[in-house]
């Protein structure tokens, strides 16, 4: 095959670059100049030769690879963990401010004696959230991200090998207040929970898409607060459907209980 | 900032790539695939680059980023279009029942690694840190966690046992 157009001929042309030379002859037509012959010299060859080291190697490596691969891979471990055990993990999500707390302490305590809980709080800085929870009479720990945004499903791993959650119990993870960053990082919960408080703009599921599509629940929070308030509480389902069409709602009052009893209900998921 | 949280990543897994060579060798380039679907800011990606790698052996790695489109597939008419975001409906029947096909890939495609000239010369020098600890770096990266990875380590056991 020819070498350099790929070609199946085996005579293939090589047009030449360097101009024709005519003979002396030629240059009678109305030419001053003269042609000079064209002289190509071959470099000469240095006497010694330079020993030079052979030009870097490029190699590709084709990965393939998921970049959150590590955190997914501990999200799985997490999650198996959770499953053997039969214990409903969630994964509690929202901008500060929303209520998760609130909705947490109201939980352990109209919950006790029902169900065994265990929470995971996640916040940047303090104990105050832990101390809250504790209050109330939960086993705790409380994981402070510094300047993170988010919990990791490393640090989730710590907390469970810390608390030893019980066989059919309830463990929730408050993430840290972010409606941004926490949506990418699976921390192997069966269930991701979304708390929104009807003091925060009813567009905040098209504000924050990728929170609301990865969430299985909404919880509007704060509700007693709605005759105060100009909030449109079925656009705001309406907004969230369109980001999820999957995603279910709760309308609660951590404050004054109301609408909880369907949050307790909820909480009976099957793993 | 969760894209320092995937810069980290992406060295973690360069970097033990690397180590699993046989030969000495440099990463020449990073070829990333973001699908417009999977909630990472490029140009805060590019933009931390630099400064997240700086102190590591990828600090003269190019950072290569292709972008994939959104696609989905309506779960209702089977109508295939490109899609920008989660609420975008579909074009032929308004539908928000959607198969995402394309958009979410948040992956590291390939590395192109560079072989250091051998042999190498004699009393040349040291060859590259490979051994490169994200740990070690101090001060902390600049809007990261403090001291990197160590939030683990910073997990504070406040158990309080009924």
């Amino acid at each position: 095959m020819c070498a350099t157009c790929g070609c199946s001929g085996n005579g293939h042309q090589l047009k030449t670059l360097l101009p024709v030379l005519k003979p002396a002859s030629f240059a009678g037509l109305a030419m001053d100049t003269q042609v000079e012959p064209l002289v190509v010299e071959a470099p000469e060859k240095p006497a010694v030769r330079v020993q030079t080291p052979p030009p870097p190697v490029k190699t590709l490596v084709d990965l393939e690879r998921d970049i959150l691969d590590k955190n997914k891979r501990m999200a799985e471990r997490n999650r198996g963990f959770f499953e053997a055990r039969n214990i409903r993990a969630i994964n509690l999500v929202s901008s500060p401010g929303s209520g998760k707390t609130a909705l947490l302490e109201r939980t352990l305590a109209d919950r006790a004696g029902k169900d065994r809980f265990y929470v995971i709080e996640g916040d940047q800085q303090t104990d105050r959230d832990a101390e809250r929870i504790a209050a109330g009479g939960a086993p705790v720990v409380q994981i402070n991200t510094g300047k993170g945004c988010h919990l990791e499903a490393d640090m989730v791993h710590q907390a469970i090998r810390s608390l030893q959650p019980e066989t059919d119990s309830i463990v929730f993870i408050e993430n840290v207040g972010n409606l941004v960053c926490p949506s990418m990082f699976d921390l192997g919960e069966g269930r991701r929970v979304v708390v929104i408080s009807v003091t925060e703009g009813e567009d905040k599921p098209i504000k924050y898409p990728d929170m609301f599509h990865t969430a299985d629940l909404c919880v509007i929070n704060k509700i007693d607060l709605l005759p105060y308030l100009q909030f449109d509480l079925e656009q705001l389902k309406k907004y969230g459907r369109q980001v999820n069409p999957n995603l279910e709602f709760l309308e609660v009052s951590a404050t004054t209980g109301a609408g909880m009893e369907g949050w307790y209900a909820w909480l009976s998921f099957t793993v | 900032m969760h894209e320092l949280s995937i810069i980290q990543s992406i060295l973690e897994s360069t970097l033990a790539v690397v180590q699993d060579r046989s030969e000495t060798c440099t990463v020449d380039s990073i070829d990333l695939q973001v699908g417009a679907l999977a909630g990472v800011e490029l140009s805060t990606l590019e933009f931390l680059w630099p400064a997240a790698v700086g102190d590591t052996p990828l600090a003269d790695t190019k950072l290569q980023i292709e972008q994939l489109p959104g696609k989905a597939v309506c779960s209702d008419c089977g109508k295939s279009f490109n899609i920008g975001f989660y609420y975008d409906p579909c074009p032929d029947c308004g539908s928000h029942f959607l198969n995402i096909t394309q958009g979410e890939e948040l992956r590291i495609k390939s590395i192109t690694l560079v072989s250091a000239p051998s042999p190498p010369p004699q009393g040349g020098g040291l060859p590259p840190n490979l051994n490169f600890d994200w740990n070690e770096g101090k001060p902390p990266l600049p809007g990261g966690r403090g001291g990197g990875l160590t939030a683990p380590q910073r997990l504070k056991n406040q158990m309080v046992k009924n």
